[in-house]
């Protein structure tokens, strides 16, 4: 009889392995524990005609292979269930779906991280027209005709109205003074355009203007706001230098020094060895520049700087030649996801 | 311009290295770029800023190293025999316009017999850059090179009636210059003429026939100053650059002319011989000394350091500044005659912080209160745009302002262009009307590169003439280039007008702003005639959108698709506020209707259709299927349409809905000829 109980277990086992559906062993079910005919029911229909010793010996051992195949059918079932509701396999290797990004166009990227970082320190973001009058463009900062200044700003002039395209950002300062009075704090980022087009002159690129008036400013505070702009610019702790020079608006004039970002002032094909990167111009606002708008020179003082967004962009990005912004090869632009 | 170290050392006792010398300059305002070693000769190349004409001779560099490096001043006192006969026996000399030559003067050498210079001449000349002539032009170069005033030798014979007039030139006038070419003149422009006609363009260059040769027996030396901008102007105009003309535009030294015509007869004369006339010819109109006053506090006002009055006023006089008058409050000077730039008390404060050393500036950030920074609407709407469509796979170009008029005109439309009057190139002639042109030709330009699929932008702004006033409008230009859908698992973008429009009404409703695509015939002949539709906000139209016809783009070696959008930035201004409008909560019914029809039914006309039924509790229509097939006929299509229905206030009933339904059906049935499925 133990003999039979073992035979029956193991022959159970071995169906249910082959039971993948659930109406498989909904059969398994009937044919083991049927109430009519199953397996568990002939073998207790067999106990009455047993000994007492007997009766108890195997009717324990029944009724433990009863739970038995009860207990696996539960398993089973369940694990058909979970099977249905599992994942299917996938190559999670693939890329995702429509995950590409487009670009923004590198000057762009820069030019919005100086705003952002000028807006920090509370400046407001001016603009004005690239169709300039020469007025606003040369003789109100100080630059009349005639003057060897003019030299380095070779200009594209318009058909009509003695207009022209404008040659740097800084007429918008002289904009920016006319409409209001100090306290004045803005920068001016835009376009600007120069007859002149070699290997590294491009007619048109990017600049950006500061300007700052107020009763007490100095040239110490043109130093420190120069110096805590290019530290968050590069996120590094590089040092400024001013070497003097000469621009028409500006008095005293110079001409900014940063260290070197890539070698840190060691020295570097970047920096052409000098350790020193120049990156734009600055200087107090020339007293005739506020005779021009109508601020008094005596009471107000302020400051100008001006820097390249083309030249920022391409010490950052490591890019080697200024062509690339204007031309627009995907191949460029794609790399600023 | 370049100056060997040994000259300058023979003016000033520099001691100082090489490597200190090239920082001092450099800090101070005076770039040393480069530094040369000629077999041991140390020659800087200098970048003069264009304020300081003064510092572009081997003297004016002494002078100024003398300040650097606090060192005793240099001097220059050439001293030549003078002979017998008075200059004025031979010379008389007219300055006709006093403004444009503020001083001339002159010194008469005779009997000299020109040869070539001296090694050492020719040899500092060539460190300098220039080319030895002869003895006698060589010596007014080296002057010219060692204390920067320019001057010329005239052949004394060829000047008619021992006669110098200094003139405006006759219009016409020719003149026949040292380097061969020759000139026609205008009133503009200053000559130096002998009785009958110009024999030099005053402060630029020499004329061929009075010019010294080695057969010139008398020589006449002129030393002058002229006005900067008249010669600026008549250099540019007749683009003629000299070493003359770089200086005088700048501005000379009113007394320059002075030691240098000694300096250059003494050497002449070593090395021609000959004999100096006795005396000089100087025509000068008086000129204002220059005083500045430079008050203490403005200092410290203007920089934000405080440098000792002591030192203040020690800089000023190693700087060649005569002190006047001194006091607590100021300083008053006298500017030297060579310092053209200095002028007003901004300029002295330059000075001397320049000399102090601009390293010695502290470093704070001003203290600003009552501003308010930050971006404009129309900034902040430039950013947002540019990133939500490079978060749509789109690449972001910039292009030039400037755009070839033979493209720009497929787009300009009736806009009056803007020429530049002087452009580097036909392509770059006319100011962009449209953002499209200088994108279309980007596209032309990467497909050749092999690029098939893509989509790019620009926001910038396009510029038009209206009623002779310059117009400046910024745009929103998107292009899509379809040649080859790559064919690549799990990117699904296409490219084409559907896409296109879908960017569009994404980025509409992100500002939530009111619009709506009206179907237009295009008013341009580069766009497809029914792939067309106008941007209307307000009733008025703001931009459109739609295929370019390939056929128009045949001429271009266009194979792709191409699908564009340019539309005012403005009209993304004054969005709608953002309210919260609460949603039922109640279940929806949807039923679905498949319907065939003609072909050519606008999804629009069945759309605006069914909503002017105002079937009770429709929510909401959607267009899921359009199905072509011949079984249905070729001129047919099925297209299914999503009703959606749904109640504020309760759960609807079946029944509520089968009526709207039966109506809808039944006036898509008869308006448009369909037949339900």
């Amino acid at each position: 009889m133990l003999d039979e109980l073992a035979t029956i277990k193991e022959e159970f086992l071995k169906e249910l392995i082959n039971s993948n559906r659930e109406s498989q062993l909904f059969e398994l079910k009937g044919k083991y524990l049927g109430k009519k005919r199953g397996v568990i029911r002939d073998l207790l229909s067999k106990l009455p005609a047993m000994s007492d010793d007997d009766k108890k010996t195997y009717g324990k051992e029944i009724n433990q292979l009863k739970n038995f195949i009860e207990k696996e059918l539960e398993n089973k079932f369940e694990e058909l269930k979970n099977r249905k509701l599992a994942l299917p396999e996938m190559d999670i290797s693939i890329y995702g779906r429509n995950c590409k990004n487009g670009s923004l166009h590198p000057i762009n990227i820069v030019k919005e991280e100086i705003e952002e970082i000028f807006i920090s320190m509370g400046y407001t973001i001016a603009s004005g027209p690239e169709i300039e009058d020469s007025y606003h463009n040369f003789e109100a900062l100080n630059t009349p005709e005639d003057h060897p200044s003019r030299d380095i700003q070779d200009t594209f002039y318009l058909d009509f109205n003695n207009l022209l395209l404008r040659t740097q950002t800084s007429p918008v300062q002289i904009r920016a003074m006319e409409r209001r009075k100090p306290p004045i704090k803005l920068i001016a980022p835009g376009r600007v355009f120069r007859r002149d087009d070699d290997i590294s002159h491009s007619p048109m690129f990017f600049q950006v203007e500061g300007l700052v008036v107020d009763e007490n400013i100095t040239m110490a505070h043109l130093k420190g706001t120069l110096l805590e702009f290019y530290k968050k610019l590069f996120k590094k702790d590089i040092s400024i230098r001013f070497r003097a020079s000469y621009f028409p608006f500006t008095e005293p004039s110079a001409e900014t020094d940063l260290s070197c970002v890539i070698c840190n002032g060691s020295g570097c094909g970047v920096c052409k060895r000098t350790g020193w990167l120049e990156v734009g111009g600055c200087g107090m606002v020339d007293p005739k520049v506020f005779e021009y708008v109508g601020i008094d020179p005596e009471k107000y003082s302020g400051f100008a700087f001006g820097l390249g967004i083309d030249r920022i962009a391409m010490i950052k990005f490591q890019i080697d030649n200024i062509k690339y912004f204007l031309d627009n090869d995907i191949r460029f632009l794609e790399q600023f996801r | 311009m370049r100056f060997p170290l040994s000259w300058i050392k023979e003016f000033v006792p520099i001691e100082a290295d090489i490597e200190t010398i090239k920082e001092k300059f450099t800090l101070s305002g005076t770039e040393i770029e480069e530094i040369l070693d000629l077999d041991g000769e140390i020659i800087f190349d200098f970048n003069f800023t264009v304020n300081r004409p003064d510092l572009m001779s081997v003297f004016g560099l002494s002078r100024e190293a003398s300040a650097l490096f606090s060192l005793p001043k240099p001097k220059y006192e050439p001293h030549v025999e003078e002979g017998e006969d008075d200059i004025r026996n031979f010379v008389s000399i007219e300055v006709q316009d006093e403004k444009l030559c503020p001083r001339y003067m002159a010194l008469l050498i005779r009997g000299v017999k020109v040869g070539e210079s001296p090694p050492y001449i020719q040899k500092r000349l060539i460190e300098c850059g220039l080319r030895p002539i002869n003895a006698v032009v060589d010596a007014t170069n080296y002057v010219l090179l060692e204390y920067g005033h320019p001057l010329h030798a005239f052949d004394f014979k060829y000047l008619k009636g021992g006669k110098i007039i200094v003139r405006r030139a006759r219009e016409g006038e020719i003149i026949r210059l040292l380097d061969g070419s020759e000139k026609k003149l205008n009133s503009e422009n200053l000559v130096i003429a002998d009785s009958e006609k110009p024999v030099a363009i005053a402060g630029v260059m020499g004329g061929e026939d009075s010019s010294v040769t080695f057969t010139t027996k008398d020589v006449l030396l002129e030393g002058a100053l002229f006005f900067p901008p008249s010669i600026r102007r008549t250099s540019k105009v007749l683009n003629i650059h000299t070493d003359a003309s770089h200086r005088f535009e700048r501005g000379c030294d009113y007394n320059g002319m002075e030691k240098a015509l000694i300096m250059a007869a003494k050497i002449i004369i070593e090395n021609c011989g000959g004999k100096l006339c006795k005396g000089s010819i100087d025509i000068r109109e008086e000129i204002r000394e220059k005083r500045v006053r430079l008050r203490f506090e403005r200092i410290e006002k203007i920089l934000g350091i405080k440098i000792e009055k002591d030192i203040v006023n020690d800089i000023l006089e190693r700087l060649h500044f005569e002190i006047l008058d001194k006091n607590n409050e100021y300083v008053e000077v006298l500017v030297p005659s060579f310092r053209v730039d200095v002028e007003r008390e901004a300029d002295l404060i330059e000075e001397v912080i320049r000399v102090y050393g601009l390293d010695k500036l502290p470093i704070s950030l001003p203290q600003l209160v009552d501003i308010e920074g930050g971006r404009n609407e129309i900034q902040k709407v430039e950013k947002e745009i540019r990133h939500f469509l490079a978060g749509r796979n789109l690449n972001e170009t910039i292009h030039f302002s400037t755009t070839d008029p033979k493209i720009d005109i497929l787009f300009a439309g009736d806009k009056e262009e803007i020429k530049i009057v002087n452009p580097l190139s036909e392509n770059n002639s006319i100011l962009r009307r449209s953002l499209l042109t200088n994108l279309l030709t980007t596209a032309i330009k990467n497909s050749l590169n092999g690029q098939k699929f893509f989509g790019l932008f620009e926001i910038g702004n396009i510029y038009y003439k209206e009623q002779n006033e310059p117009k400046e409008i910024p745009k929103l230009a998107i292009l899509l280039y379809d040649e080859e859908k790559p064919k690549i698992l799990n990117q699904d973008y296409m490219r084409d007008f559907y896409e296109l429009k879908g960017i569009a009404e994404s980025l509409f409703d992100k500002f939530r702003i009111s619009y709506s695509f009206r179907e237009e015939k295009p008013e341009l002949e580069i766009f497809s005639e029914n792939h067309y539709l106008s941007i209307v906000r307000d009733g008025e139209s703001k931009g459109f959108l739609g295929y370019l016809d390939p056929i128009k783009l045949k001429k271009f070696d266009v194979i792709g698709k191409i699908c564009v959008l340019e539309v005012d930035l403005s009209i993304f201004l004054e969005s709608k506020p953002l309210v919260f409008k609460p949603f039922s909560r109640y279940p929806i019914i949807k039923r679905d209707m498949t319907f065939v029809m003609d072909k050519k039914i606008k999804w629009s006309d069945i759309y605006s259709f069914v909503l002017e039924l105002e079937p009770p509790f429709l929510s909401k229509v959607e267009l899921s299927q359009i199905y072509y097939d011949e079984k249905i006929g070729l001129e047919k299509k099925a297209l299914t349409l999503s009703l959606f229905f749904q109640s504020e206030e309760r759960t609807l009933e079946d029944y509520e809905v089968n009526d709207s339904c039966k109506k809808i059906i039944e006036g898509i049935e008869k308006n448009f000829g369909a037949v339900l499925r």
